[in-house]
């Protein structure tokens, strides 16, 4: 009988942690307009910048060999990225956030957060709200909107099944751009960016890779749009 | 711990050349050991080579990535069957990405069907006009003279025309010990001006006349670029690089490179692969100061 509850305990147990990890990701959330009627309202932005060079980003590979294999090949794409691609279109991209929303609010300015985001305590609200709790933020950095841009990858994109790779390097850039009213914690805006483009042509043409460089940069352009499109 | 490295590099090795891109024949690789050797004004002399005809196809997007095929390798046959395995997975997926990228041309060509069928029997010698002189049959042709390979494009609703046109050179000596095979190779992409309504009415009713004036636009623009390029005239440019767009249909496609000319309505562009591309003056978003070519 002892055992029957232990074994319960460990099913419920492990039921709970399974709930958890499968939670609904957050949607797409359109610009909400309305909230920014008030052309006074103070918006910050805070810019998130990669913590890595521009490199290939590995996805499929399942195993640790099948990783070594990989990165293996794209070791010499790695290192022209590294080298060439400085994070100048990075940049662009976030003066473009702070250009659109100065449509929107009178008041727009980057801002420093002086304690990290992953450290801001947990918000407990459905979808549609930040899972972190930002509404500190409206005294200390007095604002009333913040709009956060993460950006966490740029480079390349290649994806592998195991040890094969199922198609060319392809430009890539990925992050997430989202604003929150410091009054609600709600989201005003919620947008992943995820750009890949495949190469025009023969990829692998070391070492100045011009096809996957090329497509780098058409993916910032697609993200640029995008940006645009959606503020 | 050096067994591990070495069945790294083993694989590397293999894999390197598994999910290498599928060959296609409208892409070259640019070479110039052309040094002191550029023609002059008078004895370039040029030919087309493997079809004399028209060669029109459907644009299509050449996203070759085939979907994730996961499989389970089995140990029981050792560090050999797992190569074998392995080596077999990869031509499965290269397989997929060669039939992914030929029934994609394959569906682009389906709308354009009625400009292929009255374009192939075109002959390319037909369309080049005041370059005629310049032109040398196939059955002269030798080391000296430069090989012009147009493959024509247009969208499927037939409002853009395009042309990449490879051109090389082979090496005059045959029995050079290096891999090398060319003197000179290089692509070069015009995009044609967008056709408005009443001239996309005009290729939809199948008018030859009109379709061959663009088409020959469009040839002797690449045979004027190939011209000047093998003169010399591109060598010293020294214009900074950025980026330039060309409004796709479906998006701004980008371009990164530097002005070299602008001439005949086009401004042409060395990109990254030092490819020559043409752009129409007013389809060009970005204008930069340039110590260009002007002339036409």
């Amino acid at each position: 009988m002892k055992n029957l509850h232990f074994k319960q305990l460990i099913i419920a147990g492990l039921v709970l942690v399974l709930a958890a990890c499968g939670s609904t990701p957050q949607p797409t959330v359109a610009l909400n307009t309305n909230a920014l009627t008030n052309k006074a309202l103070k918006i910050g932005i805070v810019y998130n910048e990669p913590d890595d060079k521009a490199t290939t980003h590995i996805f499929g590979a399942g195993c640790l060999l099948c990783y070594g294999v990989a990165s293996t090949l794209t070791n010499k794409l790695d290192t022209h990225l590294e080298n060439t691609i400085d994070t100048s279109e990075l940049i662009s991209l976030k003066e473009l956030v702070l250009s659109e929303y100065s449509q929107r609010s009178n008041s727009v300015e980057f801002v420093t957060l002086t304690t990290p985001i992953k450290k801001l305590k947990k918000f407990k609200g459905e979808l549609g709200f930040a899972k972190k709790d930002f509404r500190v933020l409206k005294e200390t950095l007095a604002v009333d909107v913040i709009v956060v841009f993460d950006v966490y990858r740029y480079g390349a994109f290649r994806s592998f099944s195991n040890y094969i790779p199922n198609g060319d390097p392809q430009g890539h850039i990925a992050g997430l751009l989202y604003a929150i009213d410091l009054n609600t914690n709600a989201y005003i805006q919620y947008l992943a960016i995820d750009e890949k483009i495949q190469p025009s042509g023969e990829w692998d043409e070391a070492p100045a890779f011009p096809s996957v460089t090329t497509s780098y940069y058409q993916a910032v352009e697609n993200a640029k749009q995008k940006i645009k499109d959606a503020i | 711990m050096i067994m591990m490295k070495l069945i790294l590099i083993i694989f590397a090795l293999l894999l390197v050349g598994c999910g290498s891109t599928p060959y296609r024949d409208d892409y070259a690789k640019h070479v110039n050991l052309m040094k002191n050797s550029y023609f002059n004004e008078s004895n370039f002399k040029f030919s087309f080579v493997e079809n004399p005809h028209v060669d029109l196809r459907g644009q299509y997007s050449r996203n070759d990535t085939a979907n994730a095929s996961p499989i389970l390798y089995q140990g029981g046959a050792g560090l050999a069957g797992l190569l074998v395995q392995i080596g077999t997975h990869s031509t499965m997926v290269s397989a997929q990405r060669n039939e992914k990228l030929a029934i994609a041309q394959e569906q682009a060509n389906q709308p354009i069907l009625p400009l292929i069928n009255i374009t192939k029997d075109i002959a390319l010698v037909d369309l080049i006009g005041e370059h005629k002189s310049q032109w040398t049959s196939l059955e002269t042709i030798d080391a000296k003279i430069v090989r012009i390979k147009p493959i024509f494009f247009s969208n499927k609703d037939m409002t853009e025309l395009s042309i990449k046109a490879i051109v090389w050179l082979p090496k005059q000596h045959k029995n050079s010990r290096k891999k090398q095979k060319f003197n000179y190779k290089n692509m070069i992409h015009i995009y044609g001006e967008k056709l408005n309504k009443l001239q996309q009415q005009k290729l939809i009713a199948g008018d030859e006349e009109f379709l061959t004036l663009q088409l020959a636009a469009l040839l002797k623009t690449a045979i004027s670029i190939a011209k000047d390029d093998l003169t010399g005239r591109y060598a010293k440019n020294k214009t900074r690089t950025k980026t330039f767009f060309i409004d796709n249909g479906s998006g701004k496609k980008v371009i990164r490179g530097a002005v070299v000319a602008e001439k005949c309505g086009y401004k042409v562009i060395q990109d990254l692969h030092s490819w020559f591309i043409a752009l129409p003056l007013l389809k060009t978003k970005t204008s930069i100061e340039t110590d260009a070519v002007y002339q036409c």
